[in-house]
């Protein structure tokens, strides 16, 4: 609970003929992080002989999946039975089946939809010759006569620039004149098409219309009728494709979880280190499971293998597996987002998740506020349970916002409900100075109590001298800034170079366990332990924020009539807005205070997460 | 017992001028840290972190206006 759980790197060598035993016995352990073996003098293993053709049946799954759009399958339970196959031969053939079904209706589909986009471009061609009168079986091309048929963007006088040239042309044009069917010799074609050219002309592809016959407006309609029945074609052979999919979709489902297993376990070896007829594998297990993975493995390897067992040494890139009670799990997610710790140092999830709600508990403090959350999250947690997490962090943190909101007295940012004032201990209107007092003396509380674990942290990595040197000597400090400060303040007389003693022997302690870096540090632990007047800070801004909104509703309110409702319209968005900013600046502040002040006295991480073959 | 005007402008600078800061300084880290972000959406939560640190800057100075304010009462 306090560290992560315990590591002990693991070499397992065994010859060739019982590797792949051993790779499904380490799958199904699900227990090894295996560090990849990287080519020295001794090679990378090869993937098992099956595993192109199993990657190979594997793509063509997914893509049958992604044609189908499938999704949600059912777990895979136990292998080629519940896909519902004898053996692999089988598999790769029913594979080879679906594809085939699938894949004859989806070319009916793309068929259809390609018939259906020609229509479509035919159509748009029509429609820009509607109002020309000239037959469509006109457009074809003629020993003697050029056709222009298209659009110019400038039409004016088209017809006097053109009979400046021939006389010999007829031309057809819609109203507006921009679209024209225009008939050349041709040979004063080259001419005419220079003059359409500087026109702006855009030829249309009346190639497209080959076989139509009759006026533009005519053959709308009946192409319009020819693609109606295309799209009942259409939706008919997508429900057929969709039925198709359906009645494959658990076995393609299945398979491909199938699949993707037996390809990770065939391209094991790629991690494993090999020679003519040995592999080796190393990895991280947890040393609580060791006894159970040695026999596991020793009877998979039948008894071929030899397994060694080592602790793991300064240096070692070792995985971390964080281990917490359920109820302390979601604030994982806080080490997650940060570092992961390292196994020979303090986890401070537990801490934190004592901590976390508190700060943001006093920060966001108010009771409506709270409840607001509260059921905010419940919702989200039942909408959203991927972010299953956070979301508990939030939940509890609002709790923690009604318990401050009931120190505080404050409800929707009022000290004042009914004409009752709230019972409080402390008032955020009113205390500020005492707010900002208890902000510090909690920082000086979570820093001093970071400094302890950095001392536990130390001192089992490094004994107790240097944990003295690092971490003692900043209490040190503090004992010597307080006796002046005690002192300065008159509370009792002790002489001043008391103070400034302790201040010098913390430094020289400091000088030798961080050497200058620390003596350069040494006022961050002042601007640290103040930073945390930003509980008060944060806090007492979101108060007065909802206490301006009151004010500027209850002015509304007072006027009467229609402006009630905007007074109504004020109290709501205001308080929206301000809950958003509450829980932003709650979270942001509360999460930072743990991650600069709080572990920066402690906390190293930058651990790898323990992925375990076999597991998801 | 100080001018209250110079008292409350004194307060408002200690205030402002840090926020200003602040703002400068988040200004830098915030474009840093979209482009993070677009890089790698996984470093979204500690790109949100870098980016309120230097709001340390306020807090300092909020607490400066409080003891100015303090000060001038006594």
């Amino acid at each position: 609970m306090i560290f992560p759980e315990r590591m002990v790197r693991l070499t397992v060598i065994g010859p060739k003929r019982v590797m792949e035993r051993t790779i499904k016995e380490l799958y199904s352990l699900k227990a090894m992080h295996i560090v990849e073996h990287t080519k020295t003098d001794i090679d990378i293993g090869e993937p098992l002989a099956k595993a192109d053709e199993l990657s190979g049946l594997l793509v063509s799954v997914r893509s049958l999946i992604a044609s189908c759009g499938l999704k949600n399958g059912k777990e895979l339970s136990n292998g080629f039975k519940a896909i519902g196959v004898r053996n692999f031969k089988q598999l790769a053939s029913t594979i080879k089946k679906a594809q085939d079904e699938i894949r004859i209706r989806g070319d009916a589909v793309s068929d259809i939809e390609s018939r259906v986009a020609l229509l479509r471009e035919k159509i748009a061609v029509l429609n820009e010759l509607s109002d020309i009168p000239v037959p469509i079986e006109a457009y074809q091309p003629y020993r003697t006569i050029q056709p222009f048929v298209g659009c110019v963007k400038n039409p004016k006088e088209l017809k006097q620039e053109i009979s400046k040239v021939t006389d010999r042309f007829e031309l057809y044009t819609s109203s507006d004149g921009k679209n024209l069917a225009l008939f050349v010799d041709k040979a004063s074609a080259e001419k005419v098409k220079n003059i359409l050219n500087e026109r702006g002309f855009a030829e249309l592809d009346v190639a497209l219309l080959n076989g139509i016959k009759g006026l533009p407006a005519v053959c709308v309609e009946r192409i319009g009728s020819e693609q109606e029945s295309l799209a009942r074609k259409l939706e008919a052979a997508k429900r057929a494709k969709e039925k198709c999919g359906r009645k494959w979709s658990d076995f393609l489902l299945l398979s491909e979880r199938f699949l993707s297993m037996e390809v990770e376990k065939a391209e094991a070896p790629l991690k494993f280190a090999s020679t003519k007829n040995i592999f080796v594998v190393t990895g991280w297990v947890p040393e609580a499971k060791l006894g159970y993975i040695n026999e596991k493995l020793k009877k998979a390897g039948m008894n071929k293998i030899s397994i060694e067992v080592e602790k793991p040494k300064e240096g070692d890139m070792v995985p971390s597996l964080m281990e917490n009670p359920d109820k302390v799990k979601p604030f994982e997610f806080f080490m997650r987002l940060y570092a992961l710790p390292k196994h020979n140092e303090i986890d401070p999830t537990v801490i934190m998740s004592v901590t976390f709600p508190i700060f943001f508990g006093f920060i966001l403090g108010d009771i409506g506020y709270g409840f607001v959350t509260l059921a905010l999250f419940l919702f989200l947690l039942k909408k959203l349970p991927k972010m299953g997490d956070l979301l508990r962090i939030m939940i509890i943190s609002s709790i923690s916002s009604i318990f401050f909101g009931f120190l505080f007295g404050e409800f929707f940012g009022a000290e004042v409900v009914f004409g009752r004032e709230l019972p409080h201990i402390i008032s955020r209107m009113h205390q500020i100075n005492e707010l900002l007092y208890i902000g510090v003396a909690i920082g000086i509380i979570h820093i001093n109590f970071g400094l302890l674990l950095g001392f536990i942290n130390v001192l089992k990595a490094h004994g107790l001298r240097e944990a003295i040197y690092e971490k003692g000597s900043w209490v040190l400090l503090e004992a010597g800034a307080a006796l002046i400060a005690i002192n300065m303040m008159g509370y009792a007389s002790i002489p001043a170079y008391y103070g400034y003693g302790t201040i010098a022997a913390a430094a020289f302690l400091l000088y030798k366990g961080e050497s200058i870096r620390g003596l350069i540090e040494i006022p961050s632990i002042f601007s640290n332990m103040l930073s945390y007047a930003r509980l008060m800070a944060v806090g007492v801004a979101s108060a007065s924020l909802a206490f301006v909104v009151n004010e500027f509703a209850t002015d509304f309110f007072g006027k009467g009539g229609f402006l009630i409702i905007a007074g109504v319209l004020i109290l709501l968005i205001g308080h929206v807005i301000n809950i958003g900013l509450g829980l932003l600046g709650g979270f942001l502040h509360s999460v930072r205070l743990h991650y600069v002040e709080f572990f920066g006295k402690f906390f190293e991480g930058g651990a790898i997460a323990y992925r375990p073959f076999g597991a998801k | 017992m100080a001018d209250v005007g110079l008292v409350a402008i004194g307060a408002g600078l200690a205030v402002g001028i840090t926020a200003i800061a602040a703002g400068i300084a988040e200004k830098e880290i915030g474009s840093a840290a979209v482009g993070a972000t677009v890089e790698k959406d996984e470093a979204f939560g500690k790109a949100l972190i870098l980016t309120v640190i230097p709001e340390t800057l306020v807090i300092f100075g909020l607490v400066v206006a409080i003891m100015i304010i303090g000060l001038a009462a006594e």
